[in-house]
């Protein structure tokens, strides 16, 4: 069955647990916080991957692609800090595989608008992430998902990386700003958007369980 | 002769970074064509040779990250590094440019004596790998969007594998959407922690995305921001120069004219000197 981006209310797990928790959801994703310890050619190949589970695979450079393509995912991920490769997002685009793009936190929402020029017609969904704001700190600008829905295209929202960015951890850092009670929140505002599709650890998603709000 | 971690500072038999006198990264933004190169080359090599200021000849190959699809990207890799071989065998200076994927590694390294990682793929453990083990110098700009802390801990990876020849490169941090500032404190951090240091004057003073389909910029700072930079202590000073910035076919907005570069390396020359001789404490 083709990748659907369009599926009922999903939460996405990003980290190691990813795969034990996908299999009871609609779709699952990886990020580079999963792929930093999985090389290239560590990809699966499509012999030994649990077919029961939908696979998504984080690429970052256009060989990545091309091996990823050998694996026969459902989907394709291109995380924030590369939203601005042409090459890479060319590759994807070319590869007929849906993906998710993820605004790089550094590209205004307005700037993101010529990335999605750079996509053409190819079956995406765009990850909103936050934005900088300092150092290891993100704000959920509302005004992008505003700028996507008037732009027509599928959107989910990261609920992870607006909460603690990953691989950031400036010393100076205040813990409040990676308080979990802002992640109903953050969920919330996001559906009042329309928005059904969203990426979470599994510590995240565990804590919205325990809240009720995710299934 | 100034000690970095792990390393002597040394770029080419003739260039060794250092905060004595700094050494001139400098050129045009995008190689627009091979005579272009040879102008602005000429001209800074020249100036530098004059001032007594070391230099390397900069420019991209490739422009991979563009704002808009619609964007000239440059030469491309193979015809613009033969462009640069030759830059290089006829001015006798070395050469830096970017690189964006590993592939561009090697042929890279075959001509340039320092591979740039650009800023947003500055925490890309394999690209800095790669980029490291070619041997060569590998100058990384810390992403506008991470604090000097996350370009410490990249690096001391590498460091730790026993790649050491690396440059801290500072090109401001993201000040709301836009906009960036220079983080000043981030270089005398990267001092202490004994990496070599340079300042990217053109980048640091860009608008990102804030022109129509391009970026936008603060010519006017550049030449504020290369003196700061003096003044903390950098052992390198980064700037794109052209002799018709307005007419450049990328980043026009902070591309420098020769009158500025003359400028800013008048003062490098003059001042380097004076305030290297007074330790920060």
């Amino acid at each position: 069955m083709p990748f659907d981006f369009s599926g009922n209310f999903t939460i996405v797990c990003n980290e190691q647990e990813l795969f034990e928790v996908s299999k009871s959801m609609h779709s699952a994703a990886t990020s580079k916080v999963l792929m930093q310890n999985q090389a290239m050619h560590e990809f699966p190949s499509t012999s030994n991957r649990d077919k029961k589970t939908c696979l998504g695979l984080c690429v970052t450079f256009v060989d990545e692609v091309t091996a990823a393509i050998q694996c026969n995912p459902d989907f394709l991920y291109i995380s924030g800090n590369y939203s601005r490769q042409s090459d890479l997002i060319f590759s994807v685009v070319e590869s007929k595989i849906p993906f998710f793009i993820e605004r790089g936190a550094f590209v205004s929402p307005a700037e993101m608008m010529h990335v999605l020029e750079k996509l053409g017609a190819a079956n995406y969904c765009v990850v909103d992430a936050g934005s900088q704001f300092g150092y290891s700190d993100r704000v959920f600008d509302v005004r992008s998902l505003a700028l996507l829905k008037d732009y027509g295209c599928r959107f989910a929202v990261n609920l992870s990386k607006l909460l603690r960015p990953a691989e950031q951890n400036w010393i100076w850092s205040q813990e409040w700003v990676h308080d979990m009670h802002f992640l109903p929140v953050y969920l919330s505002v996001a559906q009042g958007f329309s928005c059904n599709t969203f990426f979470a650890t599994a510590e995240h998603f565990a804590y919205l369980q325990k809240r009720g709000v995710a299934k | 002769m100034k000690r970095f971690k792990g390393w002597n500072g040394q770029i080419s038999a003739d260039v060794t970074l250092s905060s004595h006198v700094p050494v001139i990264m400098a050129g045009p933004c995008m190689l627009e064509s091979f005579e272009l190169g040879c102008e602005v080359a000429s001209f800074l090599r020249n100036k530098c040779n004059t001032l007594n200021l070391p230099y390397v000849f900069k420019s991209s190959f490739d422009k991979a990250n563009r704002t808009s699809k619609q964007s000239v990207r440059g030469p491309g890799l193979a015809r613009g590094l033969q462009w640069l071989a030759d830059i290089k065998e006829k001015y006798s200076i070395p050469i830096l440019t970017d690189i964006h994927s590993p592939d561009q590694v090697a042929p890279a390294a075959e001509v340039a004596d320092v591979l740039q990682i650009p800023a947003f793929l500055c925490l890309d453990e394999r690209l800095l790998s790669i980029a490291c083990s070619s041997g060569k110098v590998v100058q990384i700009k810390k992403g506008q969007h991470i604090s000097a802390t996350e370009m410490f801990h990249a690096i001391n990876v590498q460091a730790e594998k026993g790649f050491h020849k690396i440059v801290f490169c500072e090109r401001g941090a993201l000040f709301g959407y836009q906009n960036l500032v220079v983080d000043f404190r981030n270089l005398i951090d990267a001092r202490a922690q004994e990496l070599a240091v340079c300042l990217d004057a053109t980048h640091a003073a860009q608008l990102p995305g804030a022109g129509k389909n391009s970026s936008g910029g603060l010519r006017h700072v550049i030449a504020g921001l290369a003196r700061a930079g003096v003044a903390v202590g950098i052992d390198a000073l980064f700037t794109e120069v052209h002799p018709s910035p307005d007419r450049a076919l990328s980043d026009a907005a902070t591309q420098i004219s020769f009158e500025q570069a003359e400028n800013i390396l008048s003062f490098v020359a003059k001042f380097s000197n004076l305030m290297d001789s007074i330790p920060l404490k």
